[in-house]
């Protein structure tokens, strides 16, 4: 098969685009993939997948008066709210301080629900590691009771009491 | 036998379904803005600071350190094709390393979408010992670095899809029955219901090539590691005694039978292979191999095969810079080489 574009050289690119239903194909070659800045396993992997992740966030109102230099920086990296919604991405830790309010109903749709649980790193320092342990112990406790196993229950009860002893003296 | 077993030459579990395991960690460092704000130099300091802490550690002695842009686009495509790192990673090169174990089953990924991307990738279907590994990186890491961590957020990461526990798990599942009989959207549409997602072959918005998908959490907050990974592996089974199921049925059919022998012909005979051909082929030869029709191949040989033969791996291999055309020469070649030795 010869390319869309040049007609010269064998297509070895092959997309297919689907947007709602409508399928859309383009068969190039190496080269003209490359001038036209689409991706290929060895040409150009330019393809920026933040693309799709931008639908997730609610872009501030357009036809908004307010202009570009007005809208609020992250005073530690310097990325605003639009660049954020345009990549997908934040620029640093600090954007999750600032834009909390603007970030937050994007999050809840993507995870649900918004307290972590699991694994800490070790700068989470001892009353985050206790209160995991306590989320994750009240867990296994529920199980314990709901398969019946009242030893078990027991014992993970009498943990949860010292560990909140433990934490409430600290 | 190779001294190196990497996770494409290793006979896993499972190993008539599922081809890898793999768990991906996304960490960041207290002090550095993402990496998409970072510029060539600064990003080229923050490898160098966790190049710095990681080795310092014994347990990474034997690792590689890489700079990616000293790669060439082949280089780098072969690290993709064999799944060490990702897309946007191969493209996008400068300033950038990566950190590689001996037996490439530990790649860390530094200034890709995040700081640090810790991915195990072990054979077939193993979620405790790919889970451990991964585990085990991070502990090391976590002591000799200062990750970006919130208590409601977990570790922040550059896209809020990953924050929590900046954990992705997942299984690399061959599901041609699946496939054919077109419940891959019915499932697809209620993998998403339960925070899960299924995807072709490299991974975001790929094609499933050679009927290979990936199957892999999607919800990382308020979810913890643990549970994460029992959710997938109760689902992959599910989805793998589906596709079990719905091979028995379709091995009978004397179609199927046909296909699966005239792939295998193709394959030992063709002198020109292209690689969605190859990839067609070898996914129906994968079949008959994992359901007893080609009694003298294992599908592990072929996870071998399929990767060996990636564009990429191919021309790397060969040593010269060769055309498209020489390359399916060089594929058939190869795969006739395999297959009279096999038989």
């Amino acid at each position: 098969m010869l390319c869309d574009i040049c007609k010269q050289n064998e297509a070895t690119n092959h997309y297919k685009k689907i947007v709602n239903d409508k399928i859309s194909e383009a068969h190039l070659c190496n080269e003209c993939a490359k001038t036209h800045g689409l991706p290929s396993p060895l040409t150009g992997l330019s393809f920026d997948f933040g693309n799709l992740l931008s639908g997730f966030f609610d872009l501030p109102q357009l036809g908004n008066p307010q202009s570009k230099a007005e809208l609020p920086k992250c005073p530690a990296c310097s990325t605003d709210f639009a660049q954020i919604a345009k990549t997908g991405r934040v620029g640093c830790a600090q954007c999750y301080d600032v834009f909390d309010e603007q970030l937050l109903p994007s999050i809840r749709r993507i995870h649900g629900d918004t307290m972590h649980l699991g694994k800490l790193p070790k700068s989470a320092g001892k009353q985050a590691r206790v209160k995991a342990e306590l989320i994750s112990l009240k867990e296994e406790l529920q199980e314990a009771i709901r398969v019946q196993e009242f030893e078990k229950a027991a014992e993970l009860r009498d943990k949860i009491n010292g560990l909140e002893g433990g934490a409430e003296n600290a | 036998m190779l001294n190196n077993q990497y996770w494409y030459t290793a006979k896993g579990n499972n190993s008539d379904t599922v081809l890898s395991t793999r768990i991906r960690f996304a960490r960041n460092l207290k002090g550095y803005p993402f990496p998409q704000v970072l510029d060539t130099a600064q990003k080229k300091q923050l490898c160098e600071e966790v190049k710095n802490a990681l080795f310092a550690s014994s347990a990474f002695a034997d690792f590689q350190y890489i700079e990616m842009e000293q790669l060439n686009d082949v280089e780098a495509v072969s690290l993709l094709e064999r799944h060490l790192i990702s897309f946007e990673f191969a493209g996008n090169r400068a300033g950038k390393a990566l950190i590689l174990s001996p037996d490439e089953s530990v790649s860390i990924m530094l200034c890709e979408e995040d700081h640090i991307r810790i991915q195990v990738i072990k054979s077939g279907l193993d979620f405790e010992q790919t889970y451990a590994a991964a585990d085990n990186i991070d502990n090391l890491l976590d002591e000799s670095l200062a990750y970006a961590f919130d208590e409601r957020l977990g570790y922040l990461t550059a896209c809020p899809t990953n924050l929590g526990t900046g954990m992705r798990a997942s299984v690399m599942l061959h599901l041609p029955s699946l496939q054919e009989s077109g419940a891959m959207q019915r499932i697809s549409a209620g993998l998403a219901k339960i925070g899960l997602t299924i995807r072709g072959f490299y991974g975001e918005s790929s094609e499933p090539e050679g009927c290979i998908y990936q199957l892999s959490n999607q919800v990382t907050l308020g979810l913890s590691e643990k549970s994460a990974i029992d959710n997938l592996r109760n689902i992959s089974v599910q989805i793998i005694e589906q596709e079990r199921e719905a091979r028995a049925g379709y091995i009978k059919n004397e179609l199927i039978e046909d296909k699966i022998w005239r792939s295998y012909a193709m394959l030992k005979y063709a002198r020109l292979l292209s690689n969605t051909e190859f990839m067609k082929y070898l996914s129906n030869v994968r079949l008959g191999a994992a359901s007893g029709i080609l009694p003298n191949l294992q599908p592990e040989q072929l996870s071998e095969l399929m990767i060996k033969n990636q564009p990429a791996m191919l021309i790397s291999a060969s040593k010269r810079n060769i055309s498209p055309r020489e390359c399916d020469i060089l594929r058939a070649a190869e795969v006739r080489k395999a297959f009279a030795i096999e038989n």
